[in-house]
C-alpha cells in the first residue's frame, strides 16, 4: 500500500518514504537488496509517471539539502542530519535516502552524453546542477559516511528484516565505488540466478558456503547472459563480499522450482522409460508444493497436459518425438513444467518416477539408458564405440519414439570429449567442484599413495575458458573437466596437497602403505555342509558369519582334513635321466622330463625344473649328468631303509646300484650317514642281484 | 593406472561395499575399457585376492598366503591380498631364502606374483620370511570342497521380486535379452532400483537367487546342455575352455585360476584357465552336471 502523498512536487521527505518502502520492506527480509536507481524506477514511483519530471523532481530535493562547500563541503547538511537521525533512534526512514538514490541515477548515466565512460563527475554534477570542472566538495567523506550509515541501518539496526546491504566501496573509483556497487548487478541478472542453481543441481535447503557458490558462478557466468556490470562483480574481487551475499542467501530462499531472485516457479518435465509390463515412454515430474493437479501448454497447434496424481505429474497421452526434439513448455510462472528439448536424453533409474528418468548429463561411473534421435543416432553410438566404459543392447525406442535409437546401460569412467549432441551431456558431477574417485583411505580426504583423487570442474561452455585452478600453488592444464591429479603427484608421495579454483580451496592427503597383510576384520568366507563322504551338499554364499562346517576365505580351506598327495620332487631338466628311489629295496621310478607348458613359455618363467611324483614316498633323487661325478644323489626325505623288498629282481638290483654308484655332494653328515646306512642294505642285495 | 594398484588399495582398505569398490574400479582403470566392476569382482575372487558377498554387496580382502602351482616347474604363487607394503618388501625378504620373486603383469587382474625356488621347503622358508602361511597345493584343497549344482542350489530358494524397472532372460550362447515376461522357466534378471536380482527358475516353478555362474550352469543343465566344458592337454597339464556366457562358479573358478594364478585369457568367445590338470577338469565338469569334452 503506498503510504506517500500523491503530490506532483516531490520533495526530500516524499522521496526517501517511496525509495524506502520501494527497497527496503518486509519482503525482501534476509535478501540481498540492490539500490538500483534509474529513470523507469524513478517513473515508476513519482506521481507524474514520467521520467523527466521525476528526475527533475529528484534532483531539486536533494540541491534543497546542499549546503556551502565550506568549510565542510556541500553534503554536510544530509551528513549532519543523517548523524541526528540515527542518534534519535533511527526510526523512519534515512533521510538521505534520496541524495543516495541520486548518486546512483549518476553511475547509471555513465557513458552517455558524449564523455568517457568513466566519468562520473560529469553526470553527478549535472544532476546537481554544480560545474562539473572538480568533484563537489565534501563528496568523498560525507557520501561514504551516508552509504556505511544505510548499511548500518539494513544489517545492524534492523538485522535485515527489509533487507540486507549489498552495498560496497569499489576500490577502483576513488569517490563513486559506493554508487556503482548498486549499478551493476541488476535485476535481470538476479532473474538469472535461477538458472544458476538449476545449473549446479542445487536442492532446497542444500547448504553450500558462499565461497564455494561464487566460484562455480564465475564458471557458470561467461556466455549466460548477464548484464556487463554483474560479468565486473563476478571478475574484481574488490565486490566479492557483495556476489557471496547475493548467492548466498538467494540460494537458502531456493525450494527446487525457484529462488526469490526468480521470475517463475518451474520444475523439470523429464522424459521416462518404463519397462514393465512393457517398454514404454512418457513425461513426468514429481509435483512441487503449491503447483495445481493439472497443467496445459500449446504443442504443435494443439493443447497437452499433464496431470498430477499422488504427487507426479505424468503427460496425457503418448510422447512423441518432437516433444524430445523441442521440448515441451506446460503451465504459466507461477507453475511451469518444462522439459528440454534435446537430440539425446540421457536417462538413469529413478525410484520416485518408477523407471528410467531424463537427467541433465552423465553422471561417471553410473549406469544409463540414452535416448537419440534419428539425425544424431549414426553419430552417438560411434562415440559410445570409442569413449563408453559399457554399452548395452542397442534398439529402437518404445511406442511413438521408435524411430528413435535406445542405448541401455551405457557407462563413462570419466569425462569424455564428446562432440555434437552429445556435447550438452557429457559427463559432471552436477558442474560442482569435487574431488572425486582416487583410492581413498578411512580417514577423511586421506587417499592411498598413488591414488589422488581427480579434480572435477564445472562444465563451461565449449570454446569457453574457466578459472585455472592450482595444485599447492602450481596452475593445472585443465582442459577437460577431469583433471588426474594422481597423474600429476608422484605415485609415492605422501604428503598433504590443497586445491585452488576460483577463490575456494579442497585439500587432501595422500598417504604411504602402512600395512602389510590387510585386515581380517569382517572378511567373507564361503561356508560348506559336508556330507559323510566329505562331499560338499550344500554352499552358503560368502557371507561375514557363513553357517557350515567348512569354512572357504581365499586361498584358505579350514574344517575340513584334505587327504593330500605326496609332495612332488622337484627335478632339473639339464640332467639326462633321473630316478626316484624310495625306502624300500626296490622302490624306484625312472623319470623323463615332459616338454615345458606352452604357458609356462608365455609368460616367461624359467623352466629349469620340472615336478616328479612316485606312487611311494620318495627317499632319495639319483640324476645322470654329462660330466662327472656322472651319478649324482641328494635326499628328499629322511626315511629310514626299510627291510621288506619289492620282488622285481631288475628293480632291485637298480635300486642298489644306484645307491652304491651315486655321488653325494656337500651334504652334512646325517645325510651321509643315512646314505650309508642304505647302502649297508644295498651291499647285502648285492649276493642276490647284480648292480646296475 | 593398473589393477596392480587396486589391489593395493583394497588390500589396505580390507573391506567395503560394492558402490566404493565400483568407484575405485572406475577410476583406475579409467580409459582402459576393460571388463565391468561386477566381472573384475569375480576376477578378483576367482584370484583368491578377495572374498565377495554378493547379497550384501560388500567384499572383503581374503589373506595372502604361499602355495605350490601344480605341476609348476617348482613354482610357488603368492595368494591372497597384497597391500603395497607387502608387494615392495617380497622380493627383498625371500631372497636370503634361495628364492626370488617373478611379478608378472595382467591387463585384466592384478601382477601374478611366482616364487621361484629351489624345493618346496625353500618356499616354506619364503613364506616364514613374508609372515604369510605357506599352503601346499591350495588347489587340491579347494578341490576337496567343491560343491555340486544342487549343493549350490539348495541354499538359494527364494521368492519371486517386483518387476519394475524391466526383466531380461538370460541365453547361455547370447547372454541377456529383454523379455515381457518371466513366466517360462529360465535365469532372470530384474533391475530394481538397488542392486540388479538374479533368479533362476526351474522346470517346477522353483525359484533360486543366484549369481551369474550357478543361474548359467543351472539353466544348462535344464536345457539338457552336457558338453560345454572343454579340456586340451598341454604336456603336464591343460587348458580348460569354459564358454563366455557360462562363467565357472566362484570356487570352482577359483580352483581353476589358482592352477596357474593366471586370470583366465579370453579368446573368441571362451575363457581359458591354464594348467588345470585333467583331474580337476573332470570334478569341475562332474559339479556343474557337464561332460568334459576332452580334446
Amino acid at each position: 500500500m503506498r503510504l506517500v502523498s500523491s503530490g506532483s512536487d516531490w520533495g526530500p521527505t516524499e522521496w526517501c518514504s517511496a525509495l524506502a518502502e520501494h527497497f527496503f520492506c518486509p519482503e525482501s527480509a534476509q535478501l540481498p537488496v540492490l539500490f538500483f536507481i534509474d529513470e523507469a524506477l524513478l517513473a515508476a514511483l513519482h506521481p507524474s509517471r514520467d521520467a523527466g519530471v521525476a528526475v527533475t523532481s529528484l534532483s531539486e530535493a536533494v540541491r534543497r539539502g546542499l549546503a556551502n562547500p565550506n568549510p565542510h563541503g556541500y553534503f554536510d547538511g544530509f551528513e549532519r542530519r543523517g548523524r541526528q537521525w540515527k542518534l534519535a533512534g533511527a526510526r523512519d526512514c534515512p533521510p538521505f535516502l534520496h541524495l543516495l538514490a541520486l548518486c546512483v541515477l549518476a553511475a547509471t548515466r555513465m557513458g552517455t552524453g558524449g564523455v568517457a565512460t568513466s566519468n562520473y563527475r560529469h553526470h553527478i554534477c549535472g544532476l546537481l546542477d554544480l560545474s562539473d570542472a572538480e568533484m563537489p566538495a565534501g563528496f568523498r567523506d560525507s557520501l561514504g559516511y551516508l552509504w556505511d550509515t544505510l548499511t548500518w541501518w539494513l544489517d545492524c539496526h534492523h538485522r535485515g528484516d527489509l533487507g540486507l546491504s549489498t552495498i560496497v566501496e569499489g576500490k577502483h573509483f576513488t569517490h563513486i565505488g559506493y554508487p556503482i556497487s548498486q549499478t551493476l548487478f541488476r535485476s535481470v541478472d538476479n532473474q538469472r540466478l535461477d538458472d544458476f542453481f538449476r545449473w549446479i543441481g542445487l536442492r532446497a535447503g542444500e547448504e553450500i558456503d558462499d565461497d564455494v557458490l561464487v566460484a562455480h558462478f564465475r564458471a557458470w557466468a561467461p556466455g549466460n547472459g548477464l548484464s556487463d556490470g554483474a560479468l565486473r562483480v563476478v571478475g574484481e574481487p574488490e565486490f566479492d563480499a557483495t556476489i557471496r551475499r547475493i548467492l548466498g542467501r538467494f540460494s537458502q530462499t531456493w525450494d527446487g522450482t525457484s529462488s526469490k531472485a526468480g521470475g517463475e516457479r518451474r520444475t523439470a518435465l523429464r522424459v521416462v522409460i518404463s519397462a514393465f509390463p512393457r517398454v514404454s515412454a512418457s513425461a513426468m515430474a514429481e509435483q512441487p508444493d503449491g503447483f495445481p493437479d493439472r497443467l496445459e501448454g500449446a504443442f504443435a497447434g494443439r493443447t497437452v497436459s499433464a496431470t498430477a496424481d499422488d504427487g507426479v505429474y505424468s503427460l496425457t497421452g503418448e510422447i512423441e518425438g518432437k516433444m524430445l526434439s523441442n521440448g515441451l513448455d506446460l503451465g504459466t510462472a507461477a507453475a511451469r513444467l518444462v522439459l528440454d528439448g534435446s537430440d539425446v536424453h540421457v536417462l538413469e533409474l529413478d525410484a520416485e518416477l518408477g523407471g528410467w528418468a531424463s537427467v541433465k548429463a552423465i553422471r561417471p561411473g553410473a549406469r544409463h539408458w540414452l535416448l537419440v534421435s534419428p539425425a544424431h543416432a549414426k553419430d552417438v553410438l560411434a562415440q559410445l564405440d570409442q569413449c563408453a566404459q559399457v554399452c548395452g543392447a542397442i534398439g529402437p525406442g518404445p511406442a511413438a519414439l521408435r524411430e528413435w535409437t535406445m542405448v541401455r546401460n551405457v557407462v563413462f569412467d570419466g569425462a569424455a570429449s564428446l562432440s555434437g549432441a552429445l556435447s550438452v551431456r557429457r559427463p559432471t558431477h552436477s558442474n560442482r567442484l569435487a574431488l572425486r574417485g582416487g583410492l581413498p583411505l578411512g580417514a577423511a580426504n586421506a587417499y592411498l599413495a598413488g591414488g589422488a583423487p581427480d579434480l572435477w570442474l564445472p562444465a563451461v561452455p565449449q570454446n569457453e575458458t574457466g578459472p585455472i585452478p592450482q595444485l599447492d600453488g602450481t596452475p593445472l592444464d585443465a582442459r577437460s573437466e577431469q583433471i588426474r591429479l594422481a597423474d600429476v603427484l608422484p605415485s609415492s608421495d605422501s604428503s598433504s596437497h590443497v586445491v585452488q579454483w576460483a577463490g575456494t580451496r579442497r585439500s587432501f592427503t595422500t598417504v604411504a602403505s602402512a600395512l602389510r597383510a590387510p585386515e581380517s576384520d569382517a572378511v567373507p568366507a564361503h561356508g560348506l555342509d559336508v556330507d559323510e563322504h566329505n562331499r560338499a551338499c550344500a554352499h552358503h554364499p560368502p557371507s561375514v558369519n557363513p553357517l557350515g562346517s567348512v569354512r572357504v576365505q581365499g586361498a584358505i580351506v579350514d574344517g575340513l582334513t584334505v587327504p593330500s598327495r605326496p609332495a612332488p620332487v622337484l627335478l632339473k631338466r639339464g640332467a639326462q635321466s633321473a630316478w626316484l628311489l624310495g625306502a624300500q629295496p626296490g622302490q624306484i621310478r625312472e623319470i623323463t622330463a615332459p616338454r615345458t607348458p606352452s604357458w609356462h613359455r608365455r609368460i616367461g618363467l624359467a623352466d629349469q625344473l620340472f615336478e616328479a611324483r612316485a606312487e611311494f614316498e620318495v627317499a632319495w633323487v639319483v640324476e645322470r649328468w654329462r660330466f662327472e661325478p656322472q651319478l649324482r644323489i641328494r635326499r628328499i626325505v629322511d626315511l629310514m631303509p626299510d627291510r621288506e623288498r619289492c620282488e622285481s629282481v631288475e628293480s632291485l638290483a637298480l635300486w642298489a646300484g644306484l645307491l652304491h654308484e651315486a655321488t653325494l655332494n656337500g651334504a652334512d653328515e646325517q645325510v651321509s650317514v643315512r646314505l650309508e646306512q642304505y647302502r649297508a642294505v644295498a651291499h647285502e642285495l648285492s649276493g642276490e642281484a647284480e648292480p646296475a | 593406472m593398473s589393477y596392480e594398484v587396486l589391489a593395493h588399495w583394497l588390500a589396505e582398505v580390507g573391506h567395503h561395499g560394492f558402490d566404493q569398490f565400483t568407484e575405485a574400479h572406475t577410476w583406475a582403470l579409467a580409459g582402459r575399457h576393460v571388463a565391468s566392476p561386477y566381472a573384475a569382482l569375480r576376477e578378483l575372487s576367482a584370484l583368491a585376492y578377495i572374498e565377495v558377498d554378493w547379497r550384501r554387496r560388500t567384499w572383503g580382502a581374503a589373506p595372502p598366503c604361499l602355495t605350490l602351482l601344480p605341476d609348476a616347474g617348482g613354482h610357488g604363487l603368492l595368494v591372497g591380498a597384497r597391500t603395497a607394503r607387502l608387494t615392495r618388501e617380497v622380493d627383498e625378504r625371500i631372497q636370503s631364502h634361495d628364492a626370488i620373486a617373478i611379478p608378472v603383469a595382467q591387463t585384466r587382474a592384478p601382477d601374478s606374483i611366482f616364487i621361484a625356488a629351489g624345493s618346496e621347503t625353500a618356499l616354506e622358508r619364503a613364506a616364514d620370511a613374508l609372515e604369510i602361511p605357506y599352503a601346499h597345493s591350495v588347489v587340491e584343497r579347494l578341490a576337496a570342497v567343491l560343491p555340486g549344482l544342487d549343493a549350490e542350489l539348495v541354499t538359494r530358494r527364494t521368492h519371486p521380486v517386483v518387476m519394475h524397472y524391466g526383466v531380461d532372460r538370460y541365453d547361455i550362447d547370447d547372454g541377456w535379452s529383454p523379455v515381457d515376461s518371466d513366466d517360462a522357466p529360465g535365469m532372470y534378471k530384474y533391475e530394481r532400483s538397488g542392486p540388479t536380482a538374479i533368479h533362476f527358475v526351474d522346470e517346477n516353478d522353483a525359484r533360486f537367487d543366484v549369481d551369474l555362474a550357478v543361474g548359467a550352469w543351472a539353466e544348462a543343465r535344464r536345457r539338457g546342455v552336457s558338453d560345454l566344458l572343454w579340456w586340451k592337454r598341454d604336456f603336464v597339464n591343460g587348458t580348460l575352455d569354459v564358454p563366455q556366457f557360462l562363467p565357472l562358479p566362484s570356487l570352482h573358478a577359483r580352483a581353476a585360476t589358482l592352477c596357474s594364478g593366471l586370470p583366465a585369457r579370453f579368446h573368441d568367445g571362451s575363457y581359458f584357465y591354464v594348467n588345470v590338470p585333467e583331474w580337476l577338469a573332470h570334478r569341475i565338469a562332474s559339479d556343474l552336471a557337464q561332460v568334459l569334452i576332452v580334446k
